[in-house]
This record gives structure tokens, C-alpha cells and sequence, in this order.
């Protein structure tokens, strides 16, 4: 066994455009590429499936988080939305909403509201802030997105959903303003969007009572 | 025999270390080390890329053509960063969410592709595992250290997001938690990107300080 060098390639020469010469790296590399597409596929086709399993069990995680202690009953009544509670007795809605303001694109949450439209929680779902700044929007990073729990439109007044640099009532991380601001803003947009369509969906969920009553997210419900 | 992996060792965990000699991967030390944990998972997946694909350039090193040889090496290293990244997606899914955007730019971590090249591709297969592996131990190190200086000095806690590497798959929330807090608000300009190079080079000033310690 030689020993192990450690130096610096030297700079290839100039190889002949010779067809033996040219063939077996051709080979080599067609071989080895085939390979690594195979590796790939592989783990792809091993994995896919739990992954897409990973993402809905966290999902339906944050939205325990949101629930709590009390294990209501759940079930889905639109593509983003869900019932807290029996048909018969709502106790309030789960929603999605969407920001696009992040500092890194799309911020994904979950608001949990009760039926007058307070805030139960609010849990992320998924973003691409950056570590160590704009994550502390994450519960298991920081508290901050508790001080959402009990407020609604009617407690602070309009100009105060924000963060405190631009004069509102929540704070922005040392750093990162634009996260902060952007899940303040987003949770507003919830609210005001609940206000506007708990009718509807009391009525959607008092409609397909029969056909979805199922206590838990399907597949094909991501 | 055992001397020379011993001189393996050495090599990539002080004397020839990728991050504080060689220089090399900054882009994903000082980005991802902010926090303890963050620079810990992300150290850990790119000493199992180290490895794994100095194990492979090895064994293949005998059909390295010159002409195709920097393709090819970058090609493994993708390889092994893509079925990395679905790892975690797959064990550790929550932490991915977190640093999901760094663990595929492990591609662009010039340790991995220099190991190759400089290592793997002209040393025999045992050789090429243990300089991977105390290569990325080296890199492991130097994460750890830093992210946790830049995590104790700038936000005043260590462990941060730690309940997330033990709670994955269980529907509850554990009720330790692992996170110390110090009492301390920490400097904000050490998490920010300046405090990073500022950290390092500190670092750096103490392991050429620590060298020359020694001789004397």
C-alpha cells in the first residue's frame, strides 16, 4: 500500500483526440451516471411516501398544538379549512393562510379561531426564514407566536396589527422585522378573512354533515 | 499502518483542518451557525457526504479520466446531498424544515469536492474512508464550536430547537425542555453575518496562537 499524498493535481496534458482514448471515459462516465440516477430514484421511491406522511402529521401536529389540552373533534369542511368541534356545536374553525412576504417567500400558518372570531392559536406550518432569525416565529424555537392567543380585530384597534417599530402592539425579533411583520399582517388577513366567511362555512359544514364528517385528514386532503 | 491513519486523523481534526487551515466551506459554516443545534445537524450530514463520497471516488479512482474527472466527482457528491437531503426529510423531518435551504448547498461546500480531488482520487479505499471521515470530524468541530459561541454571545441561549431532534414522530410536546437560557439578551451583532467572520477569525486567531504556543 503506497503511502497518501496530499498534493495539488498537477495540470492534466493534452490528450489526443484519439477514438481509444475517448471511449472509456465516455464509458466510464455514462456508466457511473446511470448509477447515481439509479441511487437517486431509489431513494426517492423509498422515501417519498414517508415524507409525504412527515408532512401531514406535522401539519396535523400544529394543529393539535393549536387545540391543546381538549381533545375536540375536528373535521375538514373546505380544501384549507376545519371545524373545531361536532357539526351540532362548532366551537370555532382552523384555517390556512398564506404570506408571501417573508424574508425567504411563502410563510404557511395555521390560525385556530373560536366562533366570535378570538384567536385560539397560531402555529407555522412551513417557511424558509432564515435560522437563527426569522425562526423564532417557529413555537419550538421561541414563545412569540403565543402573544397572538386571545386577541382578535375587536381587542387592539386597527393600526396596532403590527410590530411595535411600525407602531403596533408585537414585538420584531433583534434582526428580523420583515418575518415578524409579514406573520402579523398575515394573521390580520386571516381574522378579517374569518370574519367575512364564518357564515359560510357554519352553513357548508351544517350541509355536508353527512358526506364529510371524519374526524381526520385524509391523504388526498394535503 | 496505523501510524499513518493516526497522521489521517490529526490532519483533518488540527493540522490540516478544512475550516481553520484550509479555509475552505465558510459558506455553509458561517451561515448555518447560528445556532448550536442548526450547525451540529448540518456538520453531522456533511461528514456522512465527506465520507461517503470519498468512498466512492476511491474505489472508482481507476477509470478517473482527466477529462472527466471534475464532472464526475461533483456528480457523486450531488448524489449523496440529494439522498442526504431525503434522509433527513425522512428521519429528522422537522429539523430539515429548518435548515432544508443549507443541506442541499453542502454541494457547493469545497471540502467535500477538494477531499475528492486532492484525497480520494489517488489514495487507496481505507485511506480515503478515514481522511473523509476526520475531515468532516474536523468541519463537525469547528461548526459546533462556533455556532455555539455565536448562539451563548448572541441570543444569551445554547440548545435552541434541541425538543425538535426528540419530539419527531411523537404527536405531543415533550415536557423538558432543553433549551438554556442565560440571562443575557445577547449581542445582536454576532448573529448578524459580520459577527460570524468576526467569530471565526477570533478562532482562528487561537488556534495559530495555540501552534505557536507549542513550538515554543
Amino acid at each position: 500500500m503506497s503511502t497518501p499524498t496530499d498534493r495539488v493535481t498537477d495540470i492534466p496534458a493534452e490528450v489526443g483526440p484519439g477514438k481509444a482514448n475517448t471511449r472509456k471515459p465516455l464509458f466510464a462516465f455514462t456508466f457511473l451516471a446511470a448509477c447515481c440516477g439509479m441511487l437517486v430514484s431509489m431513494s426517492n421511491f423509498l422515501s417519498v411516501d414517508i415524507i409525504s406522511e412527515n408532512q401531514l402529521r406535522f401539519e396535523q401536529k400544529q394543529m393539535r398544538e393549536i387545540l391543546g389540552n381538549h381533545q375536540a373533534e375536528v373535521s375538514r369542511i373546505a380544501p384549507d379549512v376545519f371545524q373545531i368541534g361536532t357539526i351540532d356545536e362548532p366551537q370555532g374553525f382552523i384555517f390556512k393562510q398564506l404570506t408571501n412576504d417573508g424574508y425567504n417567500g411563502q410563510i404557511n400558518l395555521w390560525i385556530g379561531v373560536d366562533t366570535k372570531n378570538n384567536i385560539i392559536g397560531v402555529r407555522v406550518i412551513d417557511h424558509k426564514e432564515t435560522p437563527g432569525l426569522g425562526d423564532k416565529i417557529e413555537a419550538g424555537v421561541s414563545g412569540w407566536i403565543h402573544t397572538f392567543e386571545g386577541r382578535s380585530l375587536l381587542s387592539e384597534p386597527d393600526a396596532a396589527w403590527t410590530v411595535k417599530k411600525d407602531g403596533g402592539v408585537f414585538d420584531q425579533f433583534s434582526g428580523a422585522t420583515i418575518t415578524p411583520r409579514a406573520v402579523v399582517i398575515a394573521v390580520k388577513a386571516g381574522l378579517e378573512r374569518s370574519e367575512r366567511e364564518q357564515e359560510t362555512w357554519l352553513n357548508r359544514s351544517q350541509q355536508e354533515n353527512q358526506r364529510l364528517n371524519s374526524p381526520t385528514m385524509t391523504q388526498e386532503n394535503r | 499502518m496505523s501510524g499513518q491513519y493516526l497522521t489521517l486523523a490529526r490532519d483533518g481534526l488540527w493540522n490540516k483542518n478544512p475550516a481553520l487551515v484550509q479555509m475552505l466551506g465558510l459558506c455553509p459554516l458561517l451561515a448555518v451557525s447560528t445556532t448550536f443545534v442548526n450547525g451540529t445537524i448540518l456538520g453531522l450530514v456533511t461528514l456522512a457526504v465527506l465520507t461517503a463520497s470519498n468512498l466512492l471516488i476511491s474505489t472508482i479512482r481507476g477509470s478517473l479520466d482527466d477529462r472527466i474527472r471534475l464532472p464526475l466527482q461533483i456528480m457523486v457528491i450531488a448524489t449523496f446531498v440529494t439522498c442526504a437531503d431525503l434522509a433527513l426529510q425522512t428521519w429528522l423531518f422537522e429539523i430539515h424544515q429548518r435548515i432544508g435551504l443549507f443541506v442541499a448547498l453542502i454541494v457547493t461546500n469545497c471540502t467535500v469536492l477538494a477531499r475528492a480531488e486532492s484525497f480520494a482520487s489517488r489514495n487507496p479505499i481505507r485511506a480515503s474512508l478515514v481522511d473523509g471521515f476526520m475531515m468532516g470530524a474536523g468541519f463537525l468541530l469547528v461548526i459546533m464550536l462556533l455556532s455555539g459561541i455565536r448562539e451563548i454571545l448572541g441570543q444569551g441561549t445554547l440548545f435552541q430547537g434541541a425538543r425538535s431532534l426528540f419530539t419527531q414522530g411523537t404527536s405531543g410536546a415533550t415536557d423538558h425542555n432543553w433549551t438554556i437560557n442565560f440571562e443575557f439578551d445577547g449581542l445582536l451583532l454576532v448573529i448578524l453575518p459580520p459577527g460570524a467572520f468576526l467569530t471565526f477569525g477570533c478562532l482562528l486567531a487561537a488556534k495559530n496562537w495555540l501552534d505557536q504556543y507549542e513550538q515554543r
